[in-house]
């Protein structure tokens, strides 16, 4: 054994073949030819089983080296699409409108109109740049991805792809999709939403990330989900996470766990596909921030809606703003359009 | 040619068929993938003499053909599996015992990393970080699949050289700090 100090100063011709087979096996190509192959070499000697656990190590090592790599060009970091949608929200404090006259109200909520168009977008860029198929608000989309998965994207919505020789990653940079996932067991479909991943093999489930909440709802079949997944490299094992069926539910923030799995009318929820907006019993101000996703601008509610009954409503998107006035008028409020951009309710 | 009998029944039975193998296969864009292999194979056939029942005979060739692509799909989960885990670490490797590679040997490792050439480091970012195939890479730079190879080459030399020299160093380094602990005898 005198070739260790040779190998500790000089790369070495085993250290050589042991990248060269690294590289093919990791080329996204390898074949099970190359598998054998790269068998009866690591067999042939001891030091080359040793050679190649030395890359596959350093390899595996480097996650922390992801900035070093990243070209300065790049929109590399997960720009936080969900920024705008908190600025939004503090732009109209709903406790903060309560104390001013309707007026002055109406001023500030311009003011915070512009403020939030602004972040929206600066938000926007980042996302954009990103997002390999998007929408606009009030807008939706059908794209087929290119392993055939059909995927329906709703008002206001991104998604970028990370397809891999064995993985199909979609990342839900913002707003809502529904994915019918085709089937292919040697490829996992995976969509990762905040930090969290759901992962199917052939299913149709839908994924939405809203107000800091991520949300998976299956249609058919069943669905792993996993929050917080890890880093974008890793896939989180196989067998943690939860287990969703049809008709099932369930929702996460980011650094905490999962809830717990609710029962929910798939077909309800997802009513957005077929142009639809179903709202199942939810208190005004929701029933409202869940219109605002369709339409373009700010509806500021000017009132004291603890005294309003829960909303149950179908809204069609073709007609959203006379929905809307619908809505507006069984609880007694009126609609007030400053802008195309900013209406008040009250 | 005219049709021979059997590519006259495939078109009769076809709807059949593609449900039947739709359920094999649980996927209807499968099944009418095999469905149109075996429409293939037919014209290119010849028809076998002793065919009695034409029916029986398509469908027991449908469901060889949708069997032979499950195992194919089997067999190929499975070694891109097996290649997954030798390439990336399984999850059952990472015991607590294994530590996270060192700030130090990273911060070395960097300025390695620092050297090398922008289009080297964004192959292999695309490659490490992004999970694209060589093909994938290749295709996205415009660049040739042999530049792909030699630049993630060159990334995962460099980067092997440096992690050996800094063990080298840290091996000196602690030879140097254990030798006048040998000599003072005054630590344990």
């Amino acid at each position: 054994m005198n070739e260790t100090t040779d190998r500790e100063t000089s790369p070495g011709a085993i250290e050589e073949a042991a990248q060269d087979w690294f590289l093919r096996l990791a080329s996204g190509a390898a074949t099970a030819a190359d598998l054998a192959d790269f068998k009866a070499w690591r067999e042939a000697d001891p030091r080359h089983a040793v050679a190649y656990e030395e890359v596959r190590d350093l390899w595996n090592d480097i996650d922390a080296l992801r900035p070093a790599f990243t070209p300065g060009d790049e929109v590399e970091a997960p720009a936080d699409p969900h920024r705008r949608r908190e600025r939004r929200g503090g732009g109209a404090h709903p406790r903060k409108a309560a104390v001013f006259t309707p007026r002055r109200v109406a001023a500030g909520g311009l003011l915070a109109a512009c403020l939030a168009v602004l972040a929206l977008f600066l938000g926007d860029i980042a996302v954009l740049l990103r997002a390999d198929h998007s929408t606009g608000i009030g807008e939706q989309a059908e794209v087929r991805l290119p392993d055939g998965t059909l995927a329906h994207l709703n008002s206001d919505t991104a998604i970028a792809l990370a397809y891999a020789g064995d993985r199909r990653q979609v990342s839900l940079l913002r707003g809502e999709a529904l994915f019918e996932v085709a089937k292919d067991p040697a490829r996992t479909f995976a969509v990762r939403a905040r930090e969290g991943l759901a992962t199917a093999v052939g299913t149709v489930f839908a994924v939405r990330d809203l107000a800091g909440t991520a949300t998976v709802t299956v249609i058919e079949g069943r669905v792993r989900v996993q929050a917080p997944a890890g880093s974008d490299g890793a896939l989180p094992p196989r067998d943690s996470g939860k287990l969703l069926l049809a008709d099932q539910q369930i929702a996460y923030r980011d650094g905490a766990p999962p809830g717990t799995v609710a029962a929910v009318d798939a077909a309800r929820a997802t009513a957005w596909r077929e142009g639809s907006i179903v709202i199942d019993g939810l208190p005004l101000e929701r029933a409202i921030a869940e219109i605002e996703r369709y339409r373009p601008g700010k509806i500021l509610l000017l009132a004291d809606t603890a005294q309003f009954d829960r909303v149950t409503a179908r809204l069609s998107l073709q007609a959203i703003d006379s929905g809307l006035e619908a809505l507006a008028a069984t609880y007694g409020l009126t609609v007030t359009r400053v802008t195309d951009y900013l209406v008040i309710l009250r | 040619m005219q049709d021979s009998g059997l590519l006259q029944t495939y078109r009769e039975y076809e709807w059949e068929l593609l449900r039947f193998l739709g359920r094999r296969l649980r996927s209807p864009s499968l099944a009418s993938d095999i469905a149109q292999d075996l429409y293939l194979k037919l014209l290119d056939a010849k028809e076998p003499t002793a065919v009695r029942d034409r029916r029986a005979y398509l469908f027991s060739m449908a469901a060889n053909l949708a069997r032979d692509h499950l195992k194919v799909e089997k067999r190929r989960s499975e070694i891109l599996a097996e290649i997954d885990g030798l390439v990336w670490r399984r999850t059952e490797e990472l015991t607590p015992e294994r530590h996270a590679m060192a700030r130090a040997e990273l911060e070395y490792l960097e300025a390695a990393v620092a050297a090398l050439p922008a289009r080297c480091r964004r192959v292999f970012h695309l490659s490490r970080y992004q999970g694209r195939s060589q093909a994938e890479i290749a295709e996205t730079l415009g660049i040739g699949l042999t530049t792909v190879y030699k630049d993630l080459k060159a990334a995962i030399g460099a980067l092997a050289a440096a992690r050996r020299r800094f063990r080298g160093l840290s091996v000196a380094d602690e030879k140097r700090e254990r030798v006048p602990a040998h000599s003072s005898d005054g630590r344990g």
